[in-house]
């Protein structure tokens, strides 16, 4: 927290400020949508030009000019929401600056009894997960920068949701053809993505994916999370899981079997954020289990360029 | 070096799971899960506080039908990668 906060001690710990402004918005991710209270008109416009059709306008911006800048603009009802966050102001005082220059952006989270506190640039979150009601406070006024800060906080919010509740896993991985390799940074999501596309095959996300047990299969459902790829070049449609894929640029290709603990460890470790809470490490292990003991697993070594995909549909 | 005699107790902010025949130990404190060999999934079983490493190597020694000595140099070599990487402490 001191990383960001000029003093920590007086982080929020009620879900409670002045709002930005009246308007609210709900997001779908994973099948659940997630609503979003007290943004000004132009918040609701930096949203909207970020999530476009996965965005619905609730109540006043669903009648206001805003609603005709992207997204459905259908209206939705409270009760719909699987989590609802609330955003409000903060003086720029609270927040240290930071020099970017040469900075990989990180969040600080910490994970105490149910409630997640995080930090970073400019942004302050608490979430209470058993009622899924949180707040996010911010000084930001660019709607350019305003989108990517609710996104940090989405973004482990759907990791708890769909662990806790969702019955699946957020999984730092590419996905495609319902191939999922999951990695961590530079193992290779991208280039055996964008291998993909090449060879004309469906692509869901190049960074990070959910699956979730539907009846009796497991599927990857669509994010707009992306890492390298545009939104634009991504499959809109959900897949059934075939397989979990560890990847491995190597000089040849080459497919073996992974082992159940393998898959679990990898699985595991590319959970994220709730691979940091410890209250979460035996519902993660258990559900990462559950997954690798349903479809196949595999090793691939692979090469920059080569034709993967015949191997993966003989295994 | 550790003490054949020595107990083995996982830090607490560590959980191990056994799947098949290997297992996996995650460390909570740095969210890592790393998978274990056969072998040292069976000695992670069998250090629970109670009992020496020398006990847990003359009991592996049966189990994989391998030279007690050989054994036992090898359970003290993991013990202390173990503890070097705060899986478990001796005591």
């Amino acid at each position: 927290m001191e990383r960001f906060l000029v003093e920590p001690a007086l982080f929020p710990r009620r879900i409670s400020g002045e709002t930005w402004g009246t308007e609210s918005v709900t997001i779908d991710l994973a099948g659940d949508r997630y609503r979003i209270d007290g943004l000004a008109s132009w918040q609701v416009a930096s949203l909207a030009s970020r999530y476009g059709p996965r965005m619905n306008f609730v109540g006043a911006a669903a009648l206001s000019g805003t609603a005709t800048a992207g997204g459905s603009g259908r209206h939705i009802t409270s009760g719909d929401a699987v989590a609802t966050l609330q955003v409000f102001r903060a003086p720029r005082s609270d927040f240290r600056e930071i020099d970017t220059r040469g900075w990989e952006y990180w969040l600080d989270l910490q994970w105490d009894d149910n409630a997640l506190a995080i930090a970073g640039m400019r942004l302050m979150a608490r979430v209470d997960l058993a009622s899924m009601r949180g707040g996010i406070w911010t000084c930001v006024d660019d709607p350019d920068e305003f989108w990517g800060l609710v996104e940090n906080v989405l973004r482990p919010i759907l990791a708890a949701q769909l662990l806790d509740r969702g019955n699946g896993l957020l999984v730092h991985s590419a996905a495609a053809d319902g191939f999922l390799f999951p990695s961590t940074s530079g193992g290779g999501k991208s280039t055996i993505a964008r291998m993909a596309l090449d060879a004309g095959l469906p692509v869901l996300s190049d960074d990070l994916n959910a699956i979730v047990r539907r009846e009796d299969q497991w599927m990857i459902l669509p994010l707009p999370f992306t890492g390298d790829l545009l939104e634009r070049e991504l499959s809109a449609t959900p897949q059934r899981l075939r397989a979990i894929v560890a990847i491995e640029k190597s000089t040849d290709n080459a497919l073996r079997n992974m082992p159940a603990a393998a898959a679990v460890s990898l699985l595991t470790r590319c959970s994220p954020y709730v691979n940091q809470d410890p209250q979460r490490t035996d519902a993660l292990v258990s559900r990462a289990a559950e997954i690798a003991a349903a479809v196949p697993r595999a090793m691939l070594a692979f090469t920059m360029g080569g034709n993967v995909w015949p191997i993966l549909n003989r295994a | 070096m550790l003490d054949p005699n020595t107990t083995l107790t996982l830090d607490r902010q560590v959980r191990f799971r056994r799947f098949e025949d290997e297992g996996i130990v995650i460390n909570q404190k740095a969210a890592e899960a790393v998978v274990i060999s056969e072998v040292g999934t069976r000695l992670i079983e069998l250090a629970d506080g109670t009992r020496t490493l020398r006990e847990c190597a003359a009991l592996l020694s049966e189990e994989f039908d391998a030279a007690p000595d050989v054994i036992e140099q090898d359970v003290i070599r993991f013990a202390e990668q173990l503890v070097e990487a705060g899986i478990a402490a001796p005591s």
